[in-house]
């Protein structure tokens, strides 16, 4: 067709025509791209089959943005040591409960990524019941399994198969005033009244100079935290949460005086502050470090940061321990947290992905998470690394011990929507709204309202 | 319709109603694809049994969802929080509002300023103002109000939104009012700049003095855009959620949880019970609905005057 053709067509076409037909050829890629879209959804569980060794393949691994790098440079070494299996780490949001909204999003898409999705440790029960991450037994070897803490594999297992294993430890336990215990020479307390004792005597003493002293500081908000500590004070009292049919109990004798604890705290022994009930953990942080309190429960994250110069003011006079339990003689009980490694049941390349697992467990990548991130390391080869065990911070020193006396939440499918109903109940209780007892029973009712539904 | 008559019909006519079915098409496709799909799987999954952590357990179980809404204590309690907020929400920010627009209307040095700064809260983004607020809410001396109440030598410092609902529930009408007046000022603005002045002139000649005009001038002449305003407020205070997640989560306890926290806490935070959750997705569609159609009908009515 020479251009006079083409020249000559287009005068024979009118406006219209060409409007018609660019109308019918845009509805058609419209349609198909629709269709393309919605096939993917159709999509079922990929074979477990061995992708061929020379394939390069791209695999995703999605887990929480961290400050230090160091995930990123545990990445890269990873990269540059399997050219056939390039990782893409995709960063996601630190808030558990946001992490949470966009892995089940992307599930429910059936999406074949992220392939190795770090979880946090009440998902596993979720997650696996959903069928959205896959038992890892078959890859497991026995040296890798006994190379790490046997709670590392405990915590992820559902229904007798592991779903998920532990890649770093987290723990609640108790922050304390060295020089202040010295003061007024009191020593670290073991039982729970201990704890009330000390605190009340420190803040009595303390309040005359600093109005905004506060004894104990603890989080109270409504968040997944409350649970957790309602879950330690329990289990220092020798209390269980899963009874015998393994439904969750929460309205029982110790449970109730758990709960009281808390209250009491606040309002019966007015140890802790009224504004406990919208605590965070980083609001306890910044209680602490600006030496308003003379104890303090939380996570492991906030040793970094009362022993950071920029941000407190009470560096080098803070210790820790395990939290204090019912009856002396006998540790407290701190709630694990912290992230496991699984791996997405539509992921495309299984075997790879669990190599990136393995990877991640092995000593030279834990020993550089550990001292990078400054957390947990699941394998006691390394926790007792004479690198760490050195580190200025004296964090690997003290945690070994904490660690020995943790438990993990239970395992259930319906984890997160059952402790979704305890928070506020617990919270109005902390705020003041109900009474423990009340409290506990409304809990109660809604733990069982999802349970049978 | 457009395709059957093009068959019937032969013509110049024909091929234009052909043309417009074709152009018609990518559109429908469109809203069918985005917005009819959505909302007809919901209520699909409304009369489900569907858990997403039950994924083998899916089934059509009648009304049974709606049965054990209508027993849920926690529903009720959020649809009666729901309501609360939005007539005093809607109030607040209407009154504020008109009182701002009435402002902003006489002419002053520095008008366009004042407009500007007016429009100021309602340009930021919801979740951004709701935590910055629930900062300047901190229990203790670190809040921006304990802090001043407390270096002022008031008042010792109060827990807003974890010591009692009463106070939380204030606390939120307090960002919700800030936040949204100045909408509700900028469309009754263009409303009152919509009122001849004459009128006014005519009133005065007539010895009516300002309060006199008010009632009798204004209000009457704004009635189509107060309407307007108060029903697309209701709607959107109904579907409520940023705001409240960034300020209290629905606490303290669930005190300030409305039916949308209430759905998106069985929906997708945690208990994935889609089937239950669309139930109550449909619940609170039929309730906005009925404002929906209120607002149509006053805009077809404004219609039928102009």
């Amino acid at each position: 067709m020479n251009d006079d053709e083409i020249r000559g067509l287009l005068w024979r076409m009118s406006r219209r025509d060409l409007l018609k037909w660019s109308v019918y050829a845009g509805t058609a890629a419209g349609a198909l791209s629709l269709i393309e879209a919605c096939g993917g959804g159709t999509g079922t569980t990929t074979s477990q089959a061995q992708t061929p060794a020379d394939q390069t393949v791209e695999i995703v691994y999605a887990a929480p943005q961290e400050d230090s790098g160091t995930t990123v440079k545990l990445v890269e070494t990873w990269n540059a040591g399997n050219p056939k299996t390039q990782v893409k780490y995709q960063q996601m949001p630190r808030t558990s409960a946001d992490f949470h909204t966009q892995v089940v999003a992307s599930f429910t898409a059936n999406s074949p990524t992220p392939d190795v999705i770090d979880v946090d440790v009440i998902w596993p029960g979720e997650f696996a019941a959903a069928k959205w991450i896959q038992p890892l037994d078959q890859f497991m070897s026995d040296s890798l399994k006994r190379s790490l803490f046997e709670s590392a594999v405990k915590a992820g297992t559902y229904k007798d198969k592991v779903y998920a294993i532990q890649r770093w430890y987290d723990s609640g336990q108790l922050y304390y005033r060295t020089d202040l215990l010295e003061k007024y020479s009191v020593s670290v307390p073991k039982t729970m009244n201990d704890l009330l004792a000390a605190a009340r005597k420190i803040q009595d003493g303390e309040k005359a100079s600093n109005a905004n002293f506060t004894g104990f500081v603890w989080e109270g908000a409504k968040i997944e935290a409350l649970f957790d500590e309602w879950l330690e004070w329990l289990w220092g009292m020798g209390g269980e949460v899963v009874d015998k049919d393994g439904k969750i109990k929460l309205d029982t004798d110790k449970g109730r005086q758990a709960l009281q604890f808390m209250y009491d705290t606040v309002y019966t022994e007015k140890i802790s502050p009224v504004g406990t009930s919208t605590y965070r953990p980083a609001d306890a942080v910044s209680i602490m470090q600006n030496g308003n309190a003379a104890f303090m429960r939380n996570w492991q994250f906030a040793w970094n940061l009362v022993q950071d110069p920029k941000q407190s003011k009470v560096v080098g006079k803070v210790g820790m321990s395990a939290l204090p339990s019912a009856t002396s003689g006998k540790a407290g009980v701190g709630c694990t947290g912290g992230w496991m490694l699984s791996i997405n049941s539509r992921s495309k390349y299984p075997d790879r992905a669990w190599k990136l697992v393995e990877y991640m467990l092995g000593q030279k990548a834990q020993l550089a998470m550990a001292g990078g991130q400054s957390v947990s390391p699941v394998r006691q080869d390394v926790l007792s690394d004479p690198a760490l065990q050195s580190a200025a911070s004296g964090f690997f020193k003290q945690i070994g011990d904490i660690l020995k006396s943790t438990k993990g939440r239970p395992q259930l499918r319906n984890y997160t929507a059952i402790s979704n109903v305890i928070q506020p109940e617990f919270n109005a209780v902390i705020s003041n709204q109900k009474k423990p007892a009340d409290g506990i029973k409304a809990a109660q009712a809604a733990v069982d309202d999802i349970q049978n539904s | 319709m457009a395709v059957a008559a093009a068959r019937r019909v032969r013509g110049p006519e024909a091929a234009e109603a052909r043309l417009a079915f074709w152009l018609i098409l990518p559109a429908v496709v469109g809203l069918v694809a985005i917005s009819l799909y959505p909302v007809l799987q919901t209520v699909i999954w409304a009369f489900q049994h569907y858990q997403l952590t039950d994924p083998d357990n899916v089934y059509f179980n009648g009304v049974r969802n709606f049965e054990r809404l209508a027993r849920d204590a926690n529903f009720w309690a959020a649809l009666r929080f729901s309501l609360l907020y939005t007539v005093l929400s809607v109030s607040g920010q209407f009154v504020v509002g008109f009182v701002l627009a009435l402002t902003a209307h006489r002419p002053f040095r520095g008008r366009g300023i004042v407009r500007a700064a007016m429009l100021f809260p309602w340009t930021m983004p919801t979740v951004v103002t709701a935590v910055v607020w629930r900062f300047m809410y901190n229990p203790d001396s670190t809040g921006l109000f304990n802090g001043t109440l407390v270096n002022l030598h008031l008042q010792d410092s109060i827990v807003w939104l974890g010591s009692s609902a009463t106070l939380a529930t204030i606390a939120l009408l307090i960002l919700a009012v800030w936040k949204v007046n100045s909408f509700c000022a900028l469309v009754l603005l263009a409303g009152l700049q919509g009122i001849p002045g004459d009128v006014y002139e005519a009133a005065s000649v007539d010895g009516a003095g300002p309060l006199r005009q008010f009632f009798s001038i204004t209000l009457p002449y704004l009635r189509q855009t107060i309407m307007v305003v108060l029903v697309l407020r209701t709607v959107e205070s109904l579907q409520a959620f940023d705001i409240i997640v960034g300020l209290t989560s629905g606490g303290p306890g669930n005190a300030t949880r409305n039916v949308p926290l209430y759905i998106f806490e069985r929906g997708l935070s945690g208990a994935q019970d889609f089937g239950y959750s669309s139930a109550l997705a449909l619940v609170l569609f039929a309730i906005i609905l009925v404002f929906a159609i209120v607002y149509v009908r006053l805009l077809y009515r404004e219609e039928a005057l102009a």
